[in-house]
């Protein structure tokens, strides 16, 4: 049973030949848009705030975008019941492909992104499948194995991982053999300061063991869901702050969020573009101790694209008594 | 009948608590001796407290070790290039 296919240029509203550039946006002003804190119809948008995330997951990365859109064109040969195109870099062993299909519910991305553009399907290893009988270690049948271990993502926000949180995963096995059919609600707990692509380890839930082994393990992908004023990096959060010219020019206190709260934030006089202040543990939490990670604010200088007769004449003046020359080399006088 | 895990403390480290280094090896299924190994060739970090990553890096190393016959030589330069390519994907995707 193959997943529903996605239309991720759909959900972001850009088209199939859309630069980077323009997704990136696009999926900047609808993330705004459709985030539990700042929407206005808060049920109807978690829906679509997922489904922009999972969009924005393969379509801002270039490897996989690359394959969404190979798989796209062959998706009617995939349904027939051919080998889906793209599958695990192309090349698998024996008769190919699991010999169970794992459905997740409640981790935020489709069956679609799961099955195909999840982290755990690379380079062969167990989680991607299974040596049937092949490969040197299965020929003696008898010993206990331990079952592979699936790999799939969750999706959670920066408050959940501020804070941490528990999450109920439904996830379904079918055994692709004998149409066995087994539903498990687990629950997952994020611990506070889980970053992005850390994996949660849920014991026993992976792929079942044979001759009397253990089952294999379910990893989890933390995944960070985008969010309006932040992105994150390991335990640091970076949030982009545009200056009027005279702010940065003449230093000013700018009130900026932070996951727990405004704070005011003193901008220094003769700050320039690109220019990174650090605000001190106001990361995410670090490890085992009340240790955090830092706020880096990116200065950014915007300027008025329409401007008062009044406010011109000022410029003007401003123009003619200074003698700033950002193209200038620095000389020695 | 399926044995459940074999492991008292087998909860995901998360409260600041990590996995000893008995516990790795239990929920790995290599012996103690094999993790000190793995430390001693670089594959696993010399820590005295591990994580759900390490369980997950052993497994694929045991994988690779006894399934595939790989030899200390191919572990090192396997792992040294998976870490780069996640180490590279982490950098790009904070880049987006």
């Amino acid at each position: 049973m193959a997943a529903q296919f996605k239309d991720y240029y759909a959900t972001l509203g850009v088209s199939r030949e859309a630069s980077a550039d323009e997704i990136k946006k696009a999926f900047r002003k609808l993330a705004r848009q459709y985030h539990p804190d700042t929407a206005t119809d808060k049920k109807a948008a978690e829906e679509k705030f997922k489904e922009i995330n999972e969009a924005y997951e393969v379509l801002g990365d270039a490897e996989k975008r690359q394959k969404y859109d190979r798989l796209g064109a062959h998706w009617q040969d995939a349904e027939a019941g051919g080998p889906p195109p793209g599958w695990s870099g192309g090349t698998q062993p024996g008769g190919g492909g699991h010999s169970q299909e794992f459905h997740f519910g409640g981790t935020g991305f489709s069956d679609f992104f799961e099955q195909y553009f999840s982290g755990g399907s690379r380079y062969g290893f167990p989680e991607d499948w299974e040596a049937e009988g092949t490969g040197a270690g299965y020929s003696t049948a008898a010993k206990p194995r331990k079952g592979h271990d699936i790999e799939g993502d969750i999706l959670v926000t920066l408050d959940e991982a501020m804070h941490g949180t528990v999450r109920a995963i439904s996830l379904q096995t079918t055994n692709r053999q004998t149409g066995a059919v087994q539903a498990e609600d687990i629950q997952v707990r994020i611990p506070p300061g889980a970053t992005d692509g850390r994996r949660i380890r849920v014991p026993g839930h992976g792929g079942p063991g044979r001759n009397g082994g253990a089952a294999g393990d379910l990893y989890l992908r933390v995944r960070h869901a985008s969010h309006p004023e932040f992105t994150s990096q390991e335990a640091d959060l970076y949030h982009e702050l545009e200056l009027a010219p005279w702010e940065a020019v003449l230093g000013a206190e700018i009130v900026i969020p932070t996951l727990d709260g405004a704070i005011k934030l003193r901008v220094p006089a003769g700050s320039s573009q690109g220019q990174k202040l650090r605000v001190r543990g106001r990361g995410l939490p670090k490890g085992k101790s009340a240790e955090r990670g830092d706020l880096f604010v990116i200065l950014g200088i915007a300027v008025p694209d329409k401007v008062s007769d009044a406010e011109r004449s000022l410029w003007q003046q401003l123009k003619e008594a200074s003698h700033f020359n950002p193209r200038q080399q620095p000389s020695n006088s | 009948m399926i044995p459940p895990e074999p492991s008292p403390t087998a909860e995901s480290p998360g409260n600041g608590s990590g996995y000893s280094l008995e516990i790795l090896a239990q929920l790995s299924g290599v012996t103690r001796q094999t993790v000190l190994l793995y430390q001693e060739n670089g594959l696993v970090q010399e820590l005295t407290s591990f994580d759900d990553d390490t369980v997950r890096t052993v497994r694929r190393i045991e994988y690779l070790r006894s399934t595939c016959e790989v030899n200390m030589t191919g572990l090192k330069m396997m792992m040294k290039l998976l870490n780069e390519v996640e180490d590279l994907r982490a950098r790009l995707r904070s880049q987006r």
